[in-house]
């Protein structure tokens, strides 16, 4: 996936959001994509994924963030969503206990679905509503303890924390991947599959394929 | 949240397997309002890949009958899946335990002890009784400082620590459902071996995506051509295919895939080079080939390859089951039309991606690519639901006026109710897997030969290296009587390259016709699998097997290496429907127009064939009979989705 398209980045990072309907994964995504904010609440039609190129110690990253396309709301996510995945943000909502509580079972199915070690973030998103807050930071930060992972209260609304979240998602990710050597030999086995999207190859026709070598 | 109740869908489709996917995917990509459903907790019907716990929970399923509550569709379900057996090694274990005596002998205290209790104990206690035996041969394992890294010879599986893993208990849990089923169970003596074998495997349980009904694609094909040019290849990742073999004279034999392999060719003599040559260049000419498809159009194409091109023994073997990669089937012959285009679209897909002309896709095909196009349904509004119980499908009566449209709702035509929140869920139209299909509508259903399959774990290759391989036994699978034909039995062996199998196992699968009906699945195919794993490896060009990730793979090094041991079998027969034709509906007493047979679309399930292209042809055929057929303008079937590279 990396080949083809004219190479202004010299990584590029898949990235997953994941968590209840309602919590705002969608205006986290547009918001740090597009720097953009729409109020109402629209289950996610549309958006397959978005693209950002960040820079990190001189390295120009893409990011490829991928929404749900609506599939959570009744648990029908794909397990080909997971795939490849380097980074996976967990979203709740801190105005609603029950998308906090389901963090767990979120949780579960990425253990089940996406690579090993994959990393991931903790966000508790609307932190901007404070008066309906119900889920405190310091029980944020309990969960992300928990399951070893980091965490951060964002809004997509009032823009808060939402580049952060990403940087550092995609810092953790430039550690594991492409800091290390060993994790370099690691991710080199995928090359050797076809990419079918590079299209066409070698458009060697099937008369030519017979003829080249001459006739026997 | 939009209520689903409210919404009159312009189509539910009831079913996520891959004709279904591209369907809905197509329907929603044209605007159309498409709710999504399946019965399953998993994608893809009969196209499914599971992890290793849950393809043993689908046996489970299959060989159970359902209790009390049956669901709607069970009723009407189609029963496609017959004769499942599934067993586990005991002999792989035996050796390494074998050399700790101590630990042997109390381990077949255990299992004997276990026996006697059963024999004496009502049935509902089994599982608690089965439940302690398994607890105390862990503890056993683990006591008796039976250490994690010990494997049996040449494993690169090890046996996990007690209690750590989670493998133990899920092990003890598939074992404990298999034997205590009504009938009073049949314990080997050999379980505890059995349990330490599935331990094993299971450990790795997220590696594993089997199929149940595996396919490859043309790398020049429907298929791949829609992927590219929809955008949905995207959402996939595939690998080319590596080798493909034949069994001649008791020797597996590497077939000439390419014009290179023709010319290097050991196993060809320079006559049969040169009437191989003649026949593909014949075959693949636009102009020769019409006037053999005018000639012959109809008749067998094997008698056509030998008496038009004097193509006969192996060199017809390797035309037949390598080129034209024929079905294997034995009820119906490959005509000559058939055998040709079959050529064509081999020899049009090399070079396309490399020197190859298949591909599999990786994590498990079907069920990868039905996921893929129900997530462009998704990107395009179409809402999904699995798992979900279906306890009614009606036609709606037309008469009544509470279900008349008005000017800007359209009137629906079905309602279906879906429990347990018994919602009633209404579309103007239908499109339904046969499984789905309501009894009463149905007239005919017409099958497609009856498939006879087999999934074999391996801890060794069965053909060197690690890409995907094929390998073609001809005249193996059972002759068909009125025919007189024997088809071939197809092993397709896929490695961790294919992200299928934990690294360092193989997955191998056989498949052929059962026409013999008499006979289980695994009296079918076991022999052929034992007769595979005796034969001696290709040694003819040992050097030319490529390896991936540069290891060597015990299958490439030499020739005195063990034979592969089968760790888990699973054995079934497979009969799909083909087509299903419905009764006529109503006719609409008010307009007095027949628009209802084309209000429910039914569609297919995996056909004979080694290929999933077959499905792109039906589906878009099926969007272009749902078009409406007064506008004047043609919808495109899944056009390219906007790059979200370029937007930005």
């Amino acid at each position: 996936m990396s080949s083809g398209k004219s190479a202004s980045y010299d990584y590029l990072i898949k990235l997953l959001l994941i968590g209840d309907s309602g919590v705002g994964k969608s205006c986290l995504l547009l918001r740090f994509s597009d720097d953009s904010f729409t109020p109402s609440f629209i289950t996610t039609i549309g958006i397959d994924f978005k693209i950002r190129t960040i820079e990190l110690d001189g390295k120009r990253i893409k990011l490829q963030i991928w929404d749900t396309a609506g599939q959570e709301r009744f648990r029908t996510i794909t397990t080909a969503y997971y795939r490849g995945a380097m980074g996976i943000l967990l979203v709740y909502d801190v105005t609603d206990e029950r998308s906090f509580n389901n963090i767990h079972n979120w949780i579960r199915n990425v253990e089940q679905h996406a690579n090993e070690g994959v990393n991931r973030v903790l966000i508790g998103n609307k932190c901007d509503m404070e008066e309906k807050k119900v889920i405190s930071r310091e029980q944020g930060q309990a969960l992300a303890d928990e399951n070893g992972i980091a965490f951060l209260e964002t809004s997509a609304k009032s823009n808060i924390n939402v580049d952060e979240a990403f940087f550092a998602l995609a810092r953790d990710i430039k550690k594991r991947l492409i800091d290390s050597d060993e994790a370099r030999a690691q991710n080199r086995p995928a090359a050797s599959n076809v990419d079918i999207s590079g299209a066409g190859g070698m458009n060697n026709t099937a008369s030519e394929y017979l003829k080249k070598n001459g006739c026997c | 949240m939009q209520d689903l109740e409210e919404t009159v869908y312009d189509y539910i489709v009831l079913g996520t397997g891959l004709t279904n996917a591209l369907l809905a995917s197509a329907l929603a990509r044209a605007g159309q309002c498409v709710l999504h459903l399946d019965t399953n907790d998993y994608y893809g019907e009969d196209w499914a890949s599971f992890q290793l716990n849950a393809l043993l929970q689908w046996c489970h399923h299959q060989t159970h009958t359902p209790n009390e509550s049956v669901r709607y569709y069970e009723k009407a379900q189609v029963e496609t899946v017959q004769s499942v057996e599934w067993t586990v090694s005991s002999g792989w274990w035996q050796d390494v335990v074998g050399q700790q005596e101590e630990l042997a002998d109390s381990l077949l205290v255990l299992t004997r002890t276990l026996v006697e209790q059963l024999e004496s104990l009502p049935v509902e206690s089994y599982p608690e009784a089965l439940s302690n035996y398994f607890d105390r041969v862990a503890q056993q394992c683990s006591l008796k400082s039976f250490t994690s890294n010990t494997t049996p010879t040449g494993s690169q599986l090890n046996l996990p620590a007690y209690p750590s893993s989670p493998a133990w208990r899920d092990a003890a849990q598939c074992l404990i459902r298999e034997y205590t089923t009504p009938n009073s169970p049949q314990v080997p003596e050999t379980l505890h071996f059995e349990y330490l074998t599935l331990v094993t495997l299971l450990q790795h349980n997220r590696d594993y995506n089997l199929e149940l009904v595996p396919k490859l694609t043309y790398c020049r094909g429907p298929l791949v051509d829609l992927l590219v040019s929809s955008g949905v290849g995207k959402y996939l990742e595939f690998r080319g295919m590596g080798q493909l073999y034949l069994v001649e004279n008791e020797r597996i034999i590497r077939a000439p895939n390419s014009k290179e392999d023709i010319f290097t060719s050991k196993e060809l003599s320079l006559v049969e080079k040169r009437k191989l040559m003649k026949c593909l260049t014949a075959l693949i000419d636009p102009d020769t080939s019409r006037s053999y498809l005018d000639e012959h159009g109809q008749a067998s194409f094997t008698t056509f390859l030998k008496d038009t091109f004097r193509i006969q023994g192996k060199l017809l073997h390797a035309v037949l089951y390598t080129v034209a990669l024929v079905d294997p089937t034995a009820s119906v012959d490959c005509t000559v039309a058939e055998g040709i285009e079959r050529i064509r679209q081999y020899v049009h897909s090399i070079g396309r991606y490399g020197n190859m002309a298949l591909l599999n896709p990786v994590y498990g095909g079907g069920s990868e690519l039905a996921q893929a196009f129900c997530r462009l349904t998704a990107v395009n509004g179409g809402i999904y639901m699995l798992d979900c119980d279906i306890e009614t499908i009606k036609e709606l009566d037309l008469d009544t006026t509470q279900v008349k449209g008005t000017d800007d709702t359209p009137r629906p035509m079905f309602e279906i109710t879906v429990t347990p929140q018994r919602q009633n869920l209404k579309t103007r139209r239908l499109i339904a897997s046969p499984r789905y299909v309501p009894p009463k509508w149905v007239q005919h259903t017409e099958y497609y030969p009856t498939m006879t399959r087999a999934l074999i774990l391996l801890d060794r290759p069965l053909l060197p290296g690690d890409d995907a391989s094929l390998l073609a036994l001809p005249g193996t699978g059972p002759t068909d009587s009125t025919t007189s034909l024997s088809p071939p039995v197809y092993a397709l062996q896929l490695s961790h390259l294919a992200r299928v199998v934990p690294e360092g196992l193989y997955v191998l699968y056989l498949f052929t016709e059962a026409t013999d009906t008499a006979q289980s699945a695994r009296q079918l195919l076991e022999p052929v699998l034992k007769r595979l794993l005796s034969l001696s490896p290709d040694t003819t060009h040992p050097s030319t097997v490529t390896q991936d990730n540069g290891k060597s793979s015990p299958g490439s090094t030499g020739t005195d290496l063990p034979s592969p041991k089968p760790l888990f079998s699973l054995y079934f027969k497979h009969r799909a429907v083909r087509r299903i034709s419905t009764h006529p509906f109503v006719t609409d007493k008010a307009t007095e127009k027949s628009q209802m047979p084309s209000a429910c679309v039914v569609t297919t399930q995996p056909d004979p064939s080694l290929f999933f292209d077959s499905v792109v042809d039906e589906a878009r055929q099926l969007f272009t009979s749902l078009q409406d057929s007064t506008s004047s303008e043609e919808t495109p079937f899944l056009p390219p989705m906007p790059d979200p590279e370029e937007t930005y």
